[in-house]
């Protein structure tokens, strides 16, 4: 049997010894959290009061968090206490501002899904409408600056018509290469980066 | 042997979900709120993971927090400060690989791979790439020690701006000098002279695990005219030695010349001076054998 307690002071002393991130600071900061996290020395503030699923969601909340404040606070740790006694004492706040992010959450009808329920918890495809506020936006181009665009050597592939492909028509890159014969590589990052740089006009007139 | 460190596994709850469910039904179809949902949780257990190795995040600015950005490209970016942005891709349980659409082929320093739990209430830290690929299989990904060390070499290579420090503005990392030395070790360099002076110190680690040392590195800046500094570099045993371990090297470079110092016997501290002028640029090493840190600065 390892002394558990031990070893959790030694790391903790060791990642206060070196600066921050430092490659010794951040191993000694990892293996802290990894042994806290599988530790069966953890408190279950407020266990008994709420029901068993809530309970789960809002202990892993406070734990994250705990985790994040153990790893940043590193320093304000002192040896006098042992290092649980900082641990359960910092989830237990945590828990009780869980708490209170749980009550702010419910409101908004907040679920936590699994990878079988997101399935059926999707939005639904969007009116044509709406879908066609952003191809309108394409091709009226008002201020005419997705016309003015296309790849070096390619003028036929200009932004608008290579967004229209992408964003409305929701071509794959695959469907536009072979379209254009232009590299898969060469669209995305013309697309990608245009539409970094037009940010700005794509909020203007899109703002929702 | 080198150890690897696995990294923890992160516990995805409320806030996380809360914020996958908020950018995922801004979509404009299932399959885009499906990537949209998955993708937040796997920036949101990156942002927490960096958080907790003390790096500066700034999510909000990321492409990936702008409901229409996410509209249009299959984004999960997150910006981290002073370093550059990465790409956080998520990963479904039992994949083998890592997909990496070409949306985000452009101006990312790394990918990294993130697997999700089926009931997605936990999150780990696969590994990262430098180069994207349409599927990268997560045999080939780099391990997650090796991601830290990269970002950590990425931001050494961003200048320490001195002209800041003149404004008392110092960037993470560089104490005080009293904070830093013990008092007996400010005595010789720091006290006897009475002009005035704007000095910080960064502790660095050479060398790792057992073999390692410990030392103080400090730049002291003194301007008699606007335009050009008086710089003095030194570096200072720390951790209660009175010597440097013998052989240690100090170097400054800037484009055209190199100076070195290298400590002797019995060397409390070992120093560089010299002046540079507004907007020059000079880099710092500190050596011992095998181990080597960097640092750079602008003036």
């Amino acid at each position: 049997m390892e002394d558990v307690p031990q070893l959790l002071l030694e790391l903790t002393l060791e990642a206060q010894r070196h600066p921050p991130r430092s490659p010794n600071r951040q191993r000694a900061l990892n293996k802290l959290v990894n042994q806290i996290l599988k530790s069966n020395l953890l408190g279950h503030p407020q266990k008994g009061q709420w029901p068993p699923d809530t309970y789960e969601d809002l202990y892993r909340e406070a734990l994250q968090k705990t985790c994040l404040e153990i790893c940043q606070k590193i320093e304000h740790y002192k040896p006098e206490h042992p290092v649980m006694a900082w641990v359960n004492f910092t989830l237990k706040n945590r828990f009780i501002e869980a708490v209170k992010d749980f009550y702010e959450i419910q409101n908004k009808k907040v679920l936590i899904l699994s990878l079988a329920a997101l399935d059926k918890h999707l939005p639904p495809e969007d009116s044509p409408s709406k879908a066609n506020l952003l191809r309108q936006f394409l091709e009226e181009d008002p201020e005419d600056i997705f016309k003015s665009e296309h790849i070096k050597g390619h003028p036929e592939a200009t932004f608008q018509v290579l967004a229209i492909a992408k964003f409305v028509e929701d071509k794959t890159w695959e469907q536009i290469y072979q379209e254009f014969g232009i590299s898969i590589a060469t669209l995305s990052s013309f697309v990608a980066r245009r539409s970094q740089k037009f940010k700005p006009y794509f909020h203007k007139y899109l703002q929702e | 042997m080198p150890t690897k460190t696995l990294p923890f596994t992160i516990p995805l709850s409320f806030e996380a979900h809360s914020l996958a469910q908020q950018y995922s039904q801004k979509q404009s179809n299932p399959q885009k709120a499906k990537q949209v949902y998955l993708n937040t949780l796997a920036v949101y257990a990156v942002d927490f993971y960096l958080r907790c190795m003390e790096f500066e995040t700034d999510w909000l600015a990321s492409d990936s927090r702008d409901p229409l950005m996410l509209k249009l490209l299959d984004i999960a970016d997150l910006d981290v400060k002073q370093i550059g942005k990465i790409e956080c891709r998520p990963v479904l349980p039992n994949a083998q690989s890592c997909g990496i659409p070409p949306d985000v082929w452009e101006d990312r320093i790394g990918y990294v791979a993130v697997e999700l739990s089926e009931s997605l209430t936990a999150a780990t830290l696969l590994g990262f790439t430098k180069t994207p690929a349409t599927e990268i299989s997560l045999e080939n990904l780099q391990s997650v020690d090796d991601f830290l060390v990269y970002l950590n070499r990425l931001q050494q290579q961003q200048p320490v701006v001195l002209r800041n420090w003149l404004e008392e503005i110092f960037a993470e990392g560089w104490q005080a000098i009293e904070e830093l030395l013990h008092p007996e070790q400010l005595e010789p360099a720091f006290r006897s002279r009475g002009i005035t002076y704007i000095g910080r110190g960064q502790q660095i680690d050479l060398g790792m695990q057992r073999a390692e040392k410990s030392v103080a590195l400090v730049v002291t800046l003194h301007s008699e005219e606007e335009s050009e500094l008086e710089i003095k570099v030194q570096v200072y045993p720390l951790g209660g030695e009175t010597y440097l371990p013998q052989g240690l090297k100090l170097i400054v470079m800037d484009e055209s010349k190199e100076a070195v110092a290298e400590s002797r016997d019995c060397d409390n501290f070992i120093q560089l001076e010299f002046s540079a002028e507004l907007g020059e640029e000079f880099s710092v090493a500190v050596v011992l054998g095998e181990a080597k840190v960097t640092q750079h600065f602008r003036l």
